[in-house]
């Protein structure tokens, strides 16, 4: 058994994360995903630490694809991707806005070829408007977003997260766009045109703080290691490391409360309840600052984990994470082999579904590597009668 | 009702800070959603503020578009209940705390798949359900310090800090939903449903997978700025006056732009002797970490209604570094449709941040605002043929509310 989306055919034009970390997830869910790249390398092809001179971001972005490369804008790489679009499920770009209309490659002429083709597209600042034509990639969206103003020290103008937010996010409502593309296709039999913004995404990805900004009208803030929403809730300073430290509800506050030897403050009428200890975390945070320095970081861990207080470790390097128990337990982080780039270290399929298991396929390696059986597939198509299905 | 999965009932047994973004999702996508709530309701209600009607914002952020029951789960009578939508049901996402609760509920997918082959059924956890710290309690604030994500804001040697919002929750929800959608359409050919699950903790490590990548044993980390430094300043715009921009020299359409840009700002001499162009390495092709301390020099001075204009003139990679309180000022932003209002019928014109898809030809609708804590409880119960004695009867014996 393949995965969910065994049969449908998805041509990926994408480049950099936001689309062809998308053409990965659908191949993981089983789509036979035909990445078409231009003749010079698509951008990831450039950027990033190599290994036996392959980039390694694109290496793993790309996984799971047949890769074929030629140039559409001579006229027989057209024919080509125009022969591509006929037999296909899914069409997805994430040009700049105006490239498909000049290519002839836009959902308009797209679906006179193929009447029901599901046409992607995914954009930094959405389809049409004054920031549509924009080129954008992730800082640029956190930015426009307001993601910078959420984010760093207490007091401070915001920053912005040095990794790649909306990237590996935006992908994700473009699969979501792309699938429930294909079911109304099918109950509708129509062509359909669907959307994601890396603006729009992070709006909907951070909406609990826009939702503080609507219900107040303040303007939310950088909060250090803390939250609007929660207290106590953050990375407390112990005799050696930190603890990140949360109490959602008033039993688990009381259990922190003695865990820190200062069950008194549980009784507090200051401190009764989480809005209480939100009103008055001026006065409560310095108090359980103080507090918390008396252990080191682990054996506060183990207490807290006895009390059931939700705690962590702050971990600050990648290698703790290949460390961590639930990782290791669960195979989270799995070693594979790619003939020409050699191992590469990747994520494991990011669900599980009982009765269609997702397969993580092969790294991405060398350019044009899989055009015989693309294009053998093409010639074969052509060559039967229509209304009838090739054998592939 | 539009959207693509309109006819489609969702169960919705989630509760917390990152699960319920998954049947919000539903909902949005037009499925009636069915959110079972304890009595004392989610948990996150209690949590904030600011309140709406006593609700916080993470529970205002992630349940529209679904309707509120209040049953304890823990009596026979409302597991009846359940079991009951369990019946009609095309999906169930749940997020219970505990690997056993489900199976001691007897709301495990080995039983439930007996009641209903077709059943879609997701269960969402933080850290996983099989390790040795699967029962731990954990929220999505210790996951984000679990998986990492401190080391990418804030310098090395300062306190850790947190990302600003609930991302390992969010990000989660975001694949849930796609491995649902992925099992509905599988369902449209095969006629049965199937088990699914993911994790804050999956979710965030497939969300670092090109760090995973490129930290194995490349021939140069350093390159294509992939390595997170904290020796760097955090990123945090370059000011102008009245309002902070990002900006970025490497993407110019027109290969001149940069020397617009410098005269503009009074700098073109200046920074052709400073970073002389060579055949090479033309002037727009210059790193950002040259070119940017000249620029940032100038245009401090210049008013950010003439570095808007030009900005948009010239075509450079460029944004505004906006708060929630410009950004949802900034019309470029708003006609993106970014934020919608909802009637509801006690909290009154509420808004809410649009779906992040579009489907031009089965849009979402925000339908429903947030809902109180057990508003459709009678509306559900009649709808399950329940009559009004017998709900009357639940609800005095503190089953419903």
């Amino acid at each position: 058994m393949g995965g969910p989306l065994e049969g449908i055919r998805v041509i990926d034009v994408t480049e950099g994360a936001q689309g062809p970390w998308a053409g990965a997830l659908l191949a993981d869910l089983g789509a036979d995903v035909i990445k078409v790249e231009r003749p010079q390398g698509e951008m990831m092809r450039q950027g990033g630490p190599r290994k036996n001179g392959f980039p390694l971001p694109h290496v793993g972005m790309n996984h799971g694809k047949r890769n074929i490369v030629f140039d559409v804008k001579t006229p027989e790489g057209m024919e080509t991707m125009l022969d591509l679009v006929r037999g296909a499920d899914i069409f997805m770009e994430n040009w700049r806005r105006d490239v498909s209309a000049r290519l002839g490659l836009d959902f308009e002429s797209l679906r006179k070829i193929n009447p029901d083709i599901v046409y992607g597209s995914a954009s930094g600042f959405g389809e049409a408007g004054r920031y549509g034509p924009l080129a954008s990639t992730d800082g640029y969206s956190q930015a426009m977003e307001g993601y910078y103003s959420l984010n760093g020290p207490i007091g401070g103008p915001g920053e912005r997260p040095r990794f790649i937010v909306i990237d590996f996010t935006s992908p994700l409502t473009l699969v979501q766009a792309l699938i429930m593309g294909l079911m109304e296709r099918d109950r509708t039999g129509e062509a359909q045109w669907v959307h994601c913004s890396q603006l729009r995404t992070l709006h909907s990805l951070a909406a609990v703080r826009s939702e503080e900004y609507f219900a107040s009208g303040q303007v939310p803030q950088p909060m250090g290691s803390t939250t609007a929403y929660c207290v106590p809730s953050q990375a407390f300073k112990t005799a050696d490391a930190y603890v990140a430290v949360e109490c959602p509800n008033d039993e688990s506050w009381r259990a922190f409360c003695n865990t820190i030897l200062l069950p008194k403050l549980a009784d507090d009428e200051r401190f009764a309840t989480n809005a209480k200890r939100v009103e008055n975390r001026d006065v409560l945070t310095p108090i359980l600052e103080k507090a918390m320095l008396r252990f080191e970081a682990h054996r506060w861990i183990s207490k807290f984990r006895e009390a059931g207080v939700p705690c962590s470790r702050v971990n600050m390097d990648i290698e703790d994470l290949y460390e961590d128990p639930q990782v290791v337990a669960n195979n989270l982080i799995v070693t594979r082999t790619q003939q020409d780039v050699g191992w590469v270290r990747t994520n494991e399929v990011p669900w599980t579904l009982s009765k269609t298991p997702a397969v993580y396929g092969h790294l991405s390696g060398k350019m044009n590597e899989n055009s015989d059986s693309v294009l053998e597939e093409l010639r074969q198509r052509k060559a039967t009668p229509a209304g009838t299905t090739a054998a592939s | 009702m539009a959207g693509p999965l309109r006819g489609s009932l969702v169960l919705d047994l989630t509760q917390g800070d990152g699960a319920p973004f998954t049947t919000m999702q539903l909902g949005d996508a037009g499925a009636d959603v069915i959110k079972v709530e304890p009595i004392q309701g989610d948990w996150t209600r209690s949590l904030g503020g600011p309140f709406n009607h006593g609700d916080g914002p993470l529970f205002m952020a992630m349940n529209r578009n679904k309707r509120s029951i209040a049953l304890d789960l823990e009596s026979a009578e409302g597991r009846a209940i359940v079991l009951e939508i369990v019946k009609r049901a095309d999906v169930l996402v749940h997020s219970f705390p505990h690997a056993s609760d489900a199976a001691r509920l007897g709301l495990d997918y080995a039983t439930l798949e007996k009641i209903n082959p077709r059943l879609i059924y997701c269960d969402i956890s933080t850290v996983e359900r099989n390790g040795p710290e699967a029962e731990l309690p954990e929220t999505d604030f210790t996951v984000q310090a679990r998986s990492g994500l401190p080391r990418f804001l804030g310098s090395r040697g300062e306190p850790p800090l947190r990302y600003g919002s609930n991302y390992a929750g969010v990000t989660a929800s975001l694949y849930a939903m796609q491995a649902i959608l992925a099992a509905m359409y599988w369902r449209q050919k095969s006629g049965v449903g199937q088990e699914i699950a993911t994790s804050y903790l999956r979710a965030m490590i497939a969300t670092q997978q090109n760090y995973l990548t490129s930290f194995s044993d490349p021939d140069d980390i350093s390159a294509g700025g992939f390595y997170v430094s904290h020796l760097e300043p955090p990123a945090q715009g370059m000011e102008t006056a009245g309002q902070r921009v990002e900006m970025g020299f490497n993407y110019a359409r027109d290969p001149k732009a940069i020397d617009k840009l410098a005269e503009w700002l009074g700098v073109l001499d200046e920074m052709h002797e400073a970073y002389p162009a060579t055949k090479e390495r033309p002037l727009g092709q210059q790193d950002n970490a040259t070119l940017r301390p000249l620029v940032a020099r100038e245009l401090k001075k210049k008013p950010y209604a003439e570095v808007y204009d030009k900005m948009m003139e010239l075509g450079l990679q460029w944004a505004p570094v906006h708060d929630y309180g410009t950004a949802y000022a900034d019309p470029g932003i708003l006609e993106q449709d970014v934020v919608r209002t909802v009637e509801h019928p006690v909290r009154g014109t509420i808004q809410q941040v649009s779906p992040a898809w579009q489907l031009d030809q089965a849009p979402a609708e925000i339908r429903l605002g947030p809902p109180l804590l057990g508003e459709h409880t009678d509306e559900v119960l009649g709808e399950l043929g329940y009559d009004a004695g017998r709900i009357a009867a639940l609800r005095s014996a503190g089953t419903v509310r």
